[in-house]
């Protein structure tokens, strides 16, 4: 190989497929895919070893696919495909393709509207403290406490003591203590999962918490582990979690 | 009123909102009628188009808004150093096309057409206030539907969805273009 590519650099199998593609100058078709998945199969070879199994995930689930293309594009069988029904046709994976190239180019346009967008500045506004819109007035008056006391009195007797209820507590969300989660770690590096939720936490507030912790460490916003079994459970933010999102 | 003076008038109501502003907005301060307003902003707009003038006029979200003239900004820049905004990885571009034009639209939907998982993308792109959550789509699991924001719209200058520049092919068998 002349030189290398990493499969880092491609945001997921179509757009390494797009890339062999269009440099293979082939038009996108079932033969065209047939023709490039040796390269295919080379990188994702060549990634493999050092990539964490993650990333290369993707691209390996393509690989079978291809695999099955090739031999169907290589080998026409005999049998009408998708005789059993679950079987993708190269011609399902190719439209896939395209659709793929519609948006990735989409996108290439997009972002050379964003581009031209930063060139302009909008003119400032006034912010609504320097023009004092909707401002509260104070009203300033004098007021006899001993009036004040009159006025009580008479209206006191108007008011029943509430009726008694019963105080159903709120239970959180997913989506609340995640962010609440989110904002604790954004003052504390760690945090103990019993010291978050407080030791006399209900289930009903347990267990969207506990899920918040496994939804942010599944977002690689926190790192989790635990010293003993059944012990603590260690929540840390992760410094590097908000950018490097590779797909 | 004179058509020079409900010109300047525009342009001092412009200036203070300092955000889009819908000609329905503009015929209230004004007491006048959008017929008029549409009229001022015409003639507000041939006014600016004089190379004497710095800013221009332009549709954005909905509204009109005033901006410095493009030409300008290499000086704008210089005089008031802003933060630049850290760019969108190609990751991020791709998954927010796919949503500009298919809206509204699960993750799932999304990742099948990308190919990979777009969790973390989503969760960058609704930080930015590029997208939002719109509803649920009424399917198995209830999953969330999202959508563009009007942020969107004004971070790529456009007035409306209908302004995205139309995609080159759409096959047959999708029928859900931009909504």
């Amino acid at each position: 190989m002349g030189y290398e590519i990493r499969l880092e650099n491609f945001n997921g199998p179509f757009d390494l497929l797009c890339h062999l593609i269009d440099e293979a100058k082939l038009d996108i078709c079932a033969v065209s895919l047939a023709q490039v998945v040796d390269q295919y199969l080379a990188y994702v070879e060549a990634a493999a070893g050092q990539a964490d199994l993650d990333a290369v995930g993707d691209f390996l689930v393509m690989a079978a696919r291809l695999l099955v293309l090739k031999a169907r594009v290589l080998l026409p069988s005999p049998q009408p495909a998708n005789e059993e029904g679950e079987e993708e046709s190269p011609e399902q994976l190719v439209d896939h393709l395209r659709e793929y190239k519609i948006f990735r180019d989409a996108a290439a346009r997009l972002a050379g509207l964003m581009e031209k967008e930063a060139d302009y500045f909008p003119a400032p506004g006034l912010s609504l403290a320097e023009v004092g819109v909707k401002k509260a007035v104070r009203p300033y008056v004098t007021i006899d406490p001993a009036a004040l006391a009159t006025a009580w009195a008479k209206v006191a007797p108007l008011f029943q003591p509430p009726p008694p209820v019963t105080i159903i507590p709120d239970t959180p969300t997913v989506q609340e203590e995640i962010k609440r989660l989110t904002r604790r770690l954004r003052q504390v590096p760690t945090l103990e999962f019993r010291q978050y939720v407080g030791r006399r936490a209900r289930t009903t507030r347990l267990v969207p918490a506990f899920l918040a912790v496994l939804e942010l460490w599944h977002r690689r916003k926190v790192l989790v582990w635990q010293t003993v079994r059944f012990g603590e459970i260690i929540i840390a933010r992760r410094e590097d979690g908000t950018c490097t999102a590779s797909h | 009123m004179h058509s020079e003076s409900l010109t300047a008038l525009l342009e001092a109501l412009l200036f203070a909102a300092g955000r889009p502003l819908t000609t329905k907005e503009l015929a209230n301060a004004t007491g006048l009628s959008l017929e008029d307003i549409e009229m001022g902003l015409e003639e507000f707009r041939h006014t600016l188009a004089d190379p004497k003038r710095g800013l221009v006029l332009r549709e954005v979200a909905g509204g009109v808004q005033l901006f410095t003239r493009p030409e300008f900004a290499p000086y704008v820049r210089r005089l008031l150093q802003p933060v630049e905004r850290v760019r969108l990885s190609q990751a991020a571009l791709e998954t927010l096309a796919i949503i500009a034009y298919r809206q509204p639209i699960t993750r799932q939907e999304i990742e099948a057409v990308r190919g990979v998982r777009v969790d973390q993308v989503l969760f960058t792109l609704e930080e930015r206030g590029l997208i939002a959550e719109v509803g649920r789509k009424d399917a198995p699991g209830r999953p969330v539907l999202y959508g563009t924001t009007p942020a969107f719209l004004r971070s790529l200058g456009l007035s409306s969805l209908n302004d995205l520049p139309p995609l080159p092919v759409v096959r047959a068998t999708h029928d859900t273009g931009p909504a």
